[in-house]
């Protein structure tokens, strides 16, 4: 008995070690390697060189992939707030309501890199955009919308149920029950759900492999066009076989580094609501 | 007035529902529908279990055949997900015993860091740092199944920890107090009554993690070396997702080869979306 539960102990405490261990090497390993590469060019110019991105910045990547996430938040992100409101709130048929969340549970498993494929068919070539920001943002966007309703459902669903019957009775409709008592409730939760599905859409390079993202491009100024993007262009650097590896670190550590700041902004909003209920 | 408001409200919240319910039903449809053309070619069989892949005619005909693939989809997923159940299971239960709430709230966004960082990140830092290690053991290239399932078992790590560690804890919170009354060792008492109570959930989130692995993309490509041959553990191969992302951008538009990719695709997505559709009915019935 002794023995076993030493056994477990150690086992249980090197691996949180080790996983903590990790996390923490992939993110200052990459920062270190890329120390002396990022600075103000790097930022905020073109990338040029033999194989591109050798030489200059990555600024088209950057604003690249803020474009792509911000189109994909901006066509998923009302579906998934009125789906959220109308399967809580509204749906009262439990059948149809068990068959839409399966729906959706169900495609939240679909990988991100069939979304791409439906992309390429429908908006690349049946509908004629082409390689595009916009064809790219729906691929994104079909992916991040059964993540982004969840998020928002779930913190609707916490909200303590006496609050809403008490509205209800005394005649208040849903609507505004859900404006006055609802939203402010969750207000943090849900930006913080929309920052986490930005970020999920920020990294995801298979959805727009080919039906947006492109090895170089000025910084796009219409949906349009095709853009770059960071995990592409790194992605790209490495295909290519670059051999300043440096830069390589550098375009990596510039995507670790907006992971972190908006995971700890995500955070702080989720936990200060967390603390208040 | 409010009530034509709250009827405008209701209808627009309806509406958008299903508009966006039968989009996503329609993205599943859609790729069935690009994938049928190609079994007027090869037969269903054929496509699954043959071992040619030949999309591309020099002159030998086409062959169009995923067992190659398949295989190393699964290899791949499953090495990964036995790998990342060792280490989230310790993870688990260290934030169930030694962990408080405040610690475990303040621990979980931590790990989640992981399943945010891009994948092309994943495949570039294996590609760095793990990939010598593995050719200087005499592994060619260095790139093998066994590295990009290494790199998979981090990334599916997140998932897995936090619903483990949700059972583990409620489990805990349930039993701890009589475990503790009869003198029982807590970490005794974790693994002899607690652990074998949760296996079933374990391995529910031990598939769910496996769905992933199978359709995860970029990192996968990177560093498996993809190559078209029975992929072993120390070899190279080429799971699905890879083989679509690497011969789309060459595949001619509604060509035998286009068709091929979305009948792969097709395999995938109907392998992940059975999984799921089996066990959500099998967990609903277990609680």
């Amino acid at each position: 008995m002794k023995t076993l539960s030493k056994i477990i102990k150690f086992f249980s405490y090197t691996s949180f070690i080790l996983l903590m261990g990790i996390i923490i090497f992939i993110f200052l390993y990459t920062v270190y390697r890329s120390i002396g590469i990022i600075n103000f060019e790097f930022i905020f110019d073109s990338p040029r060189g033999m194989v591109l991105g050798e030489e200059g910045g990555i600024f088209p990547a950057i604003i690249g992939s803020i474009w792509f996430s911000l189109t994909a938040l901006i066509l998923a992100f009302v579906p998934a707030l009125c789906s959220a409101i109308y399967l809580v709130f509204y749906l009262k048929n439990n059948r149809v309501k068990t068959f839409i969340n399966n729906v959706f549970e169900n495609v939240a498993a679909i990988p991100s890199i069939i979304f791409g494929l439906f992309s390429y068919a429908v908006f690349v070539y049946m509908l004629g955009f082409g390689r595009c920001i916009l064809s790219a943002g729906v691929a994104l966007a079909l992916m991040i919308f059964p993540f982004l309703e969840r998020k928002i459902e779930k913190s609707f669903l916490e909200v303590d149920k006496n609050l809403l019957i008490a509205s209800y009775n005394l005649g208040i409709d849903i609507r505004r029950t859900f404006i006055k008592i609802v939203l402010p409730l969750c207000f943090k939760e849900i930006i913080s759900s929309v920052i986490l599905s930005l970020l999920f859409a920020m990294g995801a390079t298979a959805p727009i492999l080919f039906t947006g993202g492109v090895a170089f491009a000025t910084v796009p100024n219409s949906l349009l066009k095709p853009a770059m993007a960071l995990p592409l262009h790194l992605y790209l650097m490495i295909a290519q076989g670059a051999s300043q590896i440096n830069r390589a670190y550098g375009v990596a550590a510039v995507s670790l580094m907006i992971l972190f700041i908006f995971s700890t902004l995500a955070y702080c909003f989720s936990h200060k609501t967390y603390k208040k209920v | 007035m409010n009530k034509t408001k709250e009827k405008i409200f209701k209808y627009f919240t309806k509406a958008l529902t299903y508009i966006a319910l039968s989009m996503l039903l329609f993205v599943i449809c859609f790729i069935v529908k690009e994938a049928l053309p190609i079994f007027k070619v090869v037969s269903v069989k054929e496509f699954i279990l043959g071992t040619e892949w030949m999309p591309i005619d020099f002159g030998f005909g086409t062959k169009y055949g995923m067992r190659y693939f398949i295989l190393g989809t699964l290899l791949v997923s499953l090495i990964a997900v036995v790998i990342s159940m060792f280490i989230s299971i310790g993870v688990s239960l260290f934030l169930a015993v030694v962990a408080n709430d405040k610690v475990r709230r303040n621990i979980f966004p931590v790990i989640d860091l992981l399943s945010g960082i891009p994948s092309v990140v994943y495949g570039f830092i294996a590609l760095e740092l793990l990939s010598p290690i593995f050719f200087s053991f005499g592994v060619k290239t260095g790139n093998c199944v066994l590295l990009a399932a290494i790199v998979l078992s981090i990334m599916i790590t997140p998932y897995i920890v936090s619903s483990v560690t949700y059972t583990f804890v409620n489990l805990r919170n349930k039993y701890m107090i009589s475990i503790k009354n009869l003198g029982i060792d807590e970490w005794y008492g974790m693994t002899t009554i607690i652990l074998p109570k949760s296996v079933k959930r374990i391995v529910l989130s031990l598939i769910l993690a496996n769905c992933r692995a199978m359709g995860e993309t970029m990192a996968v490509m990177m560093v498996m070396g993809n190559a078209i041959v029975l992929p072993t553990i120390l070899g190279k191969g080429e799971s699905i997702a890879s083989l679509i992302a690497l011969e789309m951008g060459t595949a001619v538009r509604e060509s035998n080869h286009y068709y091929a990719l979305y009948a792969a695709g097709l395999v995938l997505m109907a392998t992940v979306l059975i999984i799921n559709i089996v066990l959500h009915k099998f967990s609903k019935e277990s609680t």
